[in-house]
């Protein structure tokens, strides 16, 4: 079966010429030094080569459309592939849209959670995939990387890599398939729908409310899923792709942020702020996307639960409509004031919505 | 000279590896610091010869742009005076320090940020 080319086509994760990555020229630089004339001669093409693949990426960024595969009819179409423990994207074609299950779990668990994630923004939202147009929904399951002797062993991670899903299997030890969780699979699908919508730049507080959006529509998903109402939903993200132990329940908890994981010996203690009086101002993760994503994390689980009933219905509408309002650039402070705003519309949402959006964003130090 | 009268071993050079893994989709943060020459031998032998093959030489910061939820890698090698400071992902790290970055994240410990 014939395999369609995914921004460009079969690559490498830590891609020498894929258009996701950068390539560190410094070596191809002192390559071009080289007394071997053929030595020389590839560092030259290499790095000219990598500049063009710079340019290449730098478009993609600015126009995600350019990454998106179409699907045929432009519907609900997924793709999975196997990338049999090693790390080329996308790998071997295993299953496509109405194909009959696998009998390897991992794989229907991407399809399968795929569509749940597929139908849950086609049904309430009425957003024909990630980029409004049927874009094909590909994932890559059991995907490796290489330990220090160059043998590949299963990723303890999930990506998106700017066209396409990743999942590892995890080592078994802390981190289980991270295919398991619908919330972890809907997080990586929202990205690549964030790549359409506000295209938050990914650092710093811009990054963090990227994360945060994923954070809130994967948890949406699952609750859709499962038929729980905000009071009585879990509000775990990742629980189920950690082999458990009494120190950790989750990646993060977007209801206590801080609270997911603590003195667990692999994992240490949950970083999370939960309020702006600890939020992280370092380097680390682009800047603490991963960890001030907390804060705005919170402020949405208490409008959630202060609404009442389905969180997609209200609290999720309101951030739906903000994904949309907000620039690349966007602050915290912008998405405060835009939620409070779409939450004043009094008949959409009703008269109280807007003072528990705004109680919501003050508890949490904004 | 030893006070043994046998000529002393020359002091190994010296070579200290900083290591910070941030984010993935776990936003954990972990780090290490190894000195080569205060490593058991053969853990000082790889860390070595793992740093030499890693053609880690210039400083340099490199990431993937476009994809969300890659692990951020920030390495420093001290070889006695000079320093290079290595920032990437997981997407990107050169192939040659693919076994390092194994090494040093497999010693790596959480960390507060």
């Amino acid at each position: 079966m014939p395999q369609p080319a995914v921004g460009g086509g079969s690559r490498s994760v830590p891609c020498r010429s894929s258009i996701q990555c950068i390539v560190p020229p410094y070596m191809l630089d002192r390559l071009t030094h080289s007394a071997d004339a053929k030595v020389r001669d590839r560092a030259i093409a290499g790095l000219s080569r990598s500049a063009a693949v710079r340019a290449v990426r730098a478009f993609a960024q600015e126009i995600p459309g350019m990454m998106a595969v179409p699907s045929p009819a432009a519907s609900k179409n997924r793709l999975i592939y196997d990338a049999k423990g090693k790390d080329t994207l996308p790998g071997r074609l295993v299953r496509s849209e109405g194909q009959k299950k696998s009998a390897d779990v991992a794989v229907n668990e991407a399809y399968d959670h795929c569509g749940d994630t597929y139908d849950f923004y086609r049904e309430l939202f009425e957003r024909n995939s990630l980029d409004g147009s049927g874009m094909t929904l590909i994932s890559t399951v059991h995907v490796g990387e290489p330990d220090q002797a160059g043998k590949f062993q299963p990723m303890d991670n999930a990506f998106w890599d700017g066209a396409q899903m990743a999942y590892g299997d995890g080592d078994g030890v802390v981190f289980q398939r991270f295919t398991r969780s619908l919330d972890v699979v809907a997080h990586e699908l929202t990205h690549g729908m964030q790549s359409f919508t506000s295209n938050l730049v990914y650092r710093g507080q811009s990054g963090a409310l990227n994360e945060h959006f994923s954070d809130v529509f994967g948890i949406l998903v699952r609750q859709w899923k499962l038929g729980e109402k905000a009071d009585k939903a879990s509000w775990l993200i990742g629980a189920d792709v950690l082999v458990p132990a009494k120190t950790r329940r989750a990646i993060r908890d977007m209801e206590n942020p801080g609270t997911a994981y603590v003195d667990d010996p692999d994992l240490g203690t949950d970083p999370q702020p939960a309020h702006m009086k600890d939020f992280y101002s370092g380097a680390a993760d682009n800047g603490g996307v991963h960890l001030n994503s907390g804060i705005p994390n919170r402020a949405f689980a208490l409008v959630a639960k202060q609404l009442g009933g389905f969180a997609w219905e209200m609290a999720g509408r309101i951030w739906y409509d903000a994904m949309f309002q907000l620039s690349s650039r966007s602050q915290f402070v912008d998405i405060q004031a835009i939620t409070t705003q779409i939450a004043a519309d009094d008949k959409r949402f009703g008269k109280e919505a807007k003072k528990v959006v705004a109680a919501a964003w003050k508890k949490v130090g904004l | 000279m030893a006070d043994d009268g046998r000529c002393a071993e020359p002091a190994a050079p010296t070579l200290r590896v900083s290591f910070e893994q941030s984010g993935g989709f776990a936003g954990l943060l972990k780090g290490c610091v190894l000195d080569a020459n205060e490593l058991p031998a053969d853990e000082s032998a790889e860390l070595r010869r793992l740093v030499a093959a890693s053609g880690l030489e210039t400083s340099s910061e490199v990431t993937s742009r476009g994809t969300r939820d890659r692990r951020q890698l920030a390495i420093t090698i001290d070889r006695g005076g000079e320093t290079v400071r290595v920032a990437c992902d997981d997407g990107c790290t050169p192939e040659g320090a693919r076994p390092l970055v194994a090494f040093l994240a497999a010693r790596a410990k959480p960390v507060r940020p």
